[in-house]
């Protein structure tokens, strides 16, 4: 697990920029400097992914910047909740002007309280709608909330509205987390006039998959949605089609990525989810990201390490944009850009603005959905760059 | 053309009139409020002796000393007006202090900091973490003492110490009704406790009853307020205050505020609220003294004062009275900056603390502070 217990990793890139250092090197410059601080807890499933995301973001943001923006990354060293003191440390002792906070609704919100005390801007990569609900008028969320998500693949997937209609089962992961995901699966169900059961909460930890899976196939669900971390989803995935299970599978864009793919192996096929719709200048700034990433780790990217670089480049051009200013007042982000995951478009509560595509995993890669098998093979042509390399 | 000339006259000697008498107008206005009007501000800064522009928390003690909780330490006023400051070298436990209270029995201030509470007592402080004693959580965002018990409310539940017997108790979503364990605020409402929760509205604790009783944002909307005055305005408490009977919320989607059987809500763009982000509030007998990201307010809930501060630095008021139309003049001085995080005051004076100093508000002579307000 990335980190482990502890510690504070401090990055410098193309200028050598500590938390205290930073300032001289951007006097020797001539360019101010800034910081930003990464909020990453030791059991964050894809922390790879998002200290890497947000290494290149930073890094290809100073290339083309007027000034130099340095990364401080914490996760939590002590008990259950310190967190909190670890965005407070980035803040005080760090001096760190922006936080990028982590996917786990916990750490979020504890980054978000501390913002709230000391007005210090915000990029979430949570999709909670609690997060946002938290009011924090400088924070935005990087990622398509999963209400937005779950509403689109509820709306987008066509079996939804033929005669046999189209009844969801979910599985969401166990405590807090699952509590928030089941609440917003539920309200993108209600607000699409879906059919979805009541979640059901997965422990990973229990070791009772098969029976977790006989109650998910007793409801007789025309679909499934994986709304877990990647490594359980892949292996659930796979036990539902070893239990016979025909339906479809589906999950969030988080689960655009190795561990999922990998753990699923063949039950991966003919899975759904939703992506951002990518116009031609945010491609062009996902084969930037996708370019760099692959020469910097020797790996493709995933989703969310996208989700993370584009988190990164966006809070370094607010930082940077605001020179001397308090960066919270160029809050709430209007302007919109082009980014690795698609357009970064904001509404004024600091949601992220989405327009999706259905996509459906097939023969290794993630392409447009297509209803028909002869749709299927016509539609040669990934939907995204990233599945290009897949 | 004579007519007229004399009409113009007329008018002139009017306005020269009207022109003459509206400070006196304006003090009549003031006269009518049941508010405090402050009529000139003060600035404390680094030149007396403030560490740093950030102050938190301001806090004056019964023996009339004042003290202010910075992003660089605590510090207490002194004789000839400078700052004298305590950090961690000290034995501070951490350098911000985000909130204080004063043991009414003792004098002893306490004081939550970003890591860790604080006792001063005679000169000496004594830490207390959440590794060495029963706090929760070192981060502290609240702290209040109610019978002998110092309430901490921090980032993993609410902790009580009770000063006779030295023991702890915690509470949080595990043995409390809590829906969330983050604790934002706590205030003691005589033998009540209530607890700020983010995410989780409102808490009322009875410690002899050992009871819990939440009050939630009954739309459960995040962003509007669908139902006025049915409820706590919002589930993320930022700040909580009592005084009289009445029970203040401050939250990031405006204000609410509770008399033990009715709600009142206020939001910025239906009431003379000067922004939904209020993270601090501050009551005098019935009426409240409130902190935005956009000013600071006084209000008995029908009457407000505003005062807010430009980009150049230039400051007004605005006085929104019953029945009248809202009245906005410049000041002399403004307050130091808009962004208010902490408040102190009493029918004489009131002290605001700011992310850009500190400010004193001097009221106006003949302002009516300790009216009581008809709660509706």
């Amino acid at each position: 697990m990335f980190m482990g217990r502890c510690h504070a990793l401090v990055l410098g890139f193309t200028l050598c920029v500590s938390p205290f250092g930073g300032a001289q090197a951007g006097e020797e410059s001539g360019a101010p400097h800034f910081l930003m601080g990464l909020l990453l807890p030791p059991e964050e499933a894809e922390g790879v992914s998002i200290r890497q995301g947000v290494e290149l973001g930073i890094e290809q943001a100073n290339q083309s910047a007027k000034a130099q923006v340095g990364l401080i990354i914490r996760g939590r060293v002590g008990q259950w909740g310190a967190d909190g003191e670890e965005a407070g440390r980035m803040v005080l002792n760090d001096g760190v002007q922006g936080m990028i906070a982590p996917p786990g609704g916990s750490p979020a919100h504890l980054a978000l309280q501390v913002s709230g005390r000391t007005a210090t801007p915000v990029v979430a990569l949570c999709p909670d709608s609690s997060v946002i609900g938290a009011g924090i008028p400088w924070m935005v969320c990087a990622v398509p909330g999963t209400i937005a998500e779950a509403s689109a693949l509820f709306a987008l997937w066509p079996s939804k509205s033929t005669a046999a209609g189209g009844s969801w089962v979910a599985l969401v992961p166990e405590d807090r987390e699952g509590r928030e995901t089941s609440k917003d699966l539920r309200k993108a169900a209600a607000a699409t006039q879906s059919k979805l059961a009541d979640p059901t909460i997965f422990d990973a930890k229990a070791g009772n998959e098969s029976e977790t899976i006989r109650v998910l196939l007793a409801q007789r669900p025309t679909g499934v949605l994986l709304w877990l971390e990647p490594e359980p989803a892949g292996r659930l995935a796979k036990q539902l089609r070893a239990a016979g299970f025909v339906g479809r599978l589906a999950g969030p864009s988080r689960l655009r990525c190795a561990g999922f793919l990998t753990a699923a192996g063949k039950a991966a096929d003919g899975f759904l989810m939703v992506n951002p719709v990518m116009d031609v200048a945010s491609r062009q700034v996902y084969q930037r990201f996708d370019a760099g990433y692959r020469a910097r780790f020797g790996v493709e990217p995933d989703a969310t390490a996208a989700y993370a670089y584009d988190a990164a480049m966006l809070l370094a051009a607010i930082l940077v944009e605001s020179g001397d200013k308090p960066a919270r007042l160029a809050f709430p982000v209007m302007e919109d850009r082009p980014g690795a995951s698609g357009r970064l478009k904001f509404k004024a509560d600091g949601v992220r603005g989405v327009s999706f595509e259905l996509q459906e995993y097939r023969s290794g890669t993630f392409r447009p959905y297509s209803a028909s098998p002869a749709g299927r093979e016509e539609k040669r042509e990934p939907a995204n760059d990233l599945d290009k390399r897949r | 053309m004579k007519i007229a000339g004399i009409f113009c006259l007329r008018l002139a000697s009017l306005v020269t009139l009207l022109w003459l008498t509206a400070p006196l107008q304006i003090l009549a206005t003031e006269a009518e409020l049941p508010l405090p009007v402050i009529e000139r501000f003060e600035t404390f800064g680094k030149e007396q002796g403030v560490p740093t522009n950030k102050v938190h928390a301001v806090l004056k003690t019964s023996d009339g000393k004042l003290w202010i909780g910075t992003w660089d330490g605590l510090c207490v006023r002194e004789g000839e007006g400078k700052f004298r400051r305590y950090g961690p070298e000290e034995g501070l436990s951490h350098k911000l202090v985000t909130c204080m209270v004063e043991d009414p029995k003792t004098g002893d201030l306490w004081a939550g900091t970003m890591r860790g509470l604080n006792k001063v007592s005679g000169g000496k402080i004594t830490r207390y973490f959440q590794t060495d004693s029963g706090l929760p959580n070192n981060v502290v965002y609240g702290v209040d003492i109610v019978n002998d018990n110092i309430w901490a409310a921090t980032a993993a539940g609410v902790g009580a110490l009770d000063l006779k017997t030295g023991a702890w108790k915690i509470y949080d979503h595990n043995n409390s009704n809590m829906h969330e364990p983050w604790c934002y605020a706590v205030k003691g409402a005589k033998d009540l406790i209530y607890i700020g929760v983010w995410g989780a509205g409102i808490v009322e604790h009875n410690p002899q009853e050992g009871t819990f009783k939440a009050y939630r944002d009954p739309d459960g909307d995040f962003h509007y307020d669908l139902v006025p005055d049915d409820g706590p305005i919002n589930d993320i408490t930022s700040w909580l205050a009592w005084n009289d009977g009445l029970l203040w919320q401050c939250t990031y989607f405006g204000m609410s505020r509770y008399d033990g059987k009715y709600w009142k809500t206020w939001v910025q763009d239906k009431t003379p609220l000067p922004s939904n982000f209020t993270q601090f509030a501050w009551p005098v007998n019935r009426y409240c003294w409130i902190g935005t990201d956009k000013g600071a307010s006084v209000t008995d809930g029908t009457n407000w004062v505003n005062y807010f501060v430009g980009e150049a630095g230039a400051g007004w008021v605005e006085i929104h009275q019953s029945g009248k139309a809202m009245e906005k003049r410049p000041m002399s001085t403004a307050l130091c900056n808009g962004f208010v995080l902490g408040i102190w005051a009493d029918e004489k004076e009131a002290w605001l603390a700011t992310s850009k100093g500190l400010s004193r508000g001097i009221f106006a002579s003949g302002t009516a502070s300790g009216k009581v307000a008809v709660v509706k």
